[in-house]
């Protein structure tokens, strides 16, 4: 029992002295090489999207529902006082004013 | 070379300076990964995406820790990313998540081999990096830096923005954990 106490301790002992000294890891040969491919590919990916014909005429679509949105709501007239002047005399014609209902009952 | 030299070049977009830094830091960057991911296709990948962040980041660089020291903040935060985002792929998937539950608390021994480790105790090593990965993230973080890497208690408090001493508890914890979780794996075993 003891003994198997004992060679568990020096099992661990030695499973955790087992990284001294050890050496670091080296990346392997042509690391920028590669890295400079990946940073180029992943450039030339993202100017691609533009260069996608499907995908420009999207962008341009939206943006062209963009412009026309903001036309419209630029240059929406919200009431003008002639609008307003005909729906009193409509109001005042067919004495839909409900201002005061107890003139009404009188 | 003297790191300093090298920033201003570097947020000028010199690609020479670029090319010094990689050559300068790929091994230390490619170490610390794989001391995390245990996989020399994934340190590889990680490796690179670190460079791509200093490439990108590197403006706003404004000198208030050493180079070196943000150099492996990045690789490290990285490399828990990478970890992270593995470990919710596997939660999600369907049957491996029921076998998980009961298996988790068991050592996972991989293949992985470190190629530093001295060839007498590569199997010895496979055992307690199954027993790092482990680790509360912390612990890892300081016992990975330390030991994998080589950095000495004050560079380690450096990149993890911690005193000496939360860094020596987190050390001491680590060597716990560990010497706790190897006491079970070779009980059962």
């Amino acid at each position: 029992m003891g003994s198997n106490k004992e060679d568990i301790d020096k099992k661990v002992a030695d499973t955790l002295s087992s990284l001294d000294n050890m050496e670091r890891a080296r990346a392997t040969p042509f690391f920028y090489t590669r890295l400079k491919a990946r940073m180029q590919m992943e450039e030339r990916g993202f100017w691609s999207l533009f260069a996608n014909t499907g995908f420009s005429m999207a962008v341009a679509g939206v943006f062209l529902l963009l412009c026309i949105n903001s036309y419209v709501m630029l240059n929406y007239d919200v009431g003008t006082g002639n609008q307003q002047d005909e729906v009193s005399a409509f109001i005042n014609d067919y004495q839909i004013d409900t201002g005061n209902i107890y003139e009404l009952n009188e | 070379m003297d790191e300093k030299v090298l920033i201003k070049p570097l947020q000028e977009g010199s690609e020479d300076a670029f090319k010094q830094l990689v050559e300068l830091y790929q091994d230390k960057v490619y170490n610390t990964v794989l001391g995390f991911l245990h996989s020399p296709e994934d340190a590889e990948d990680i490796a690179q995406e670190v460079f791509i962040e200093i490439f990108n980041a590197i403006e706003k660089f404004r000198g208030e820790a050493k180079l070196s020291t943000w150099i492996y903040r990045i690789a490290v935060n990285k490399s828990l990313e990478f970890i992270r985002k593995q470990k919710r792929q596997k939660r999600f998937a369907f049957f491996t998540n029921i076998f998980e539950i009961s298996a988790d608390k068991e050592l996972k021994v991989t293949d992985f081999k470190h190629p530093g480790v001295k060839l007498e105790s590569q199997e010895n090593s496979k055992i307690l990096f199954a027993a790092i990965a482990r680790l509360p993230e912390n612990q890892k973080i300081a016992f990975t830096l330390h030991k994998v890497e080589g950095l000495s208690y004050a560079e380690v408090c450096q990149v993890m923005q911690l005193s000496l001493s939360s860094v020596e508890s987190l050390m001491f914890r680590a060597k716990k954990n560990l010497q706790k979780a190897l006491s079970g794996f070779y009980k059962s075993g």
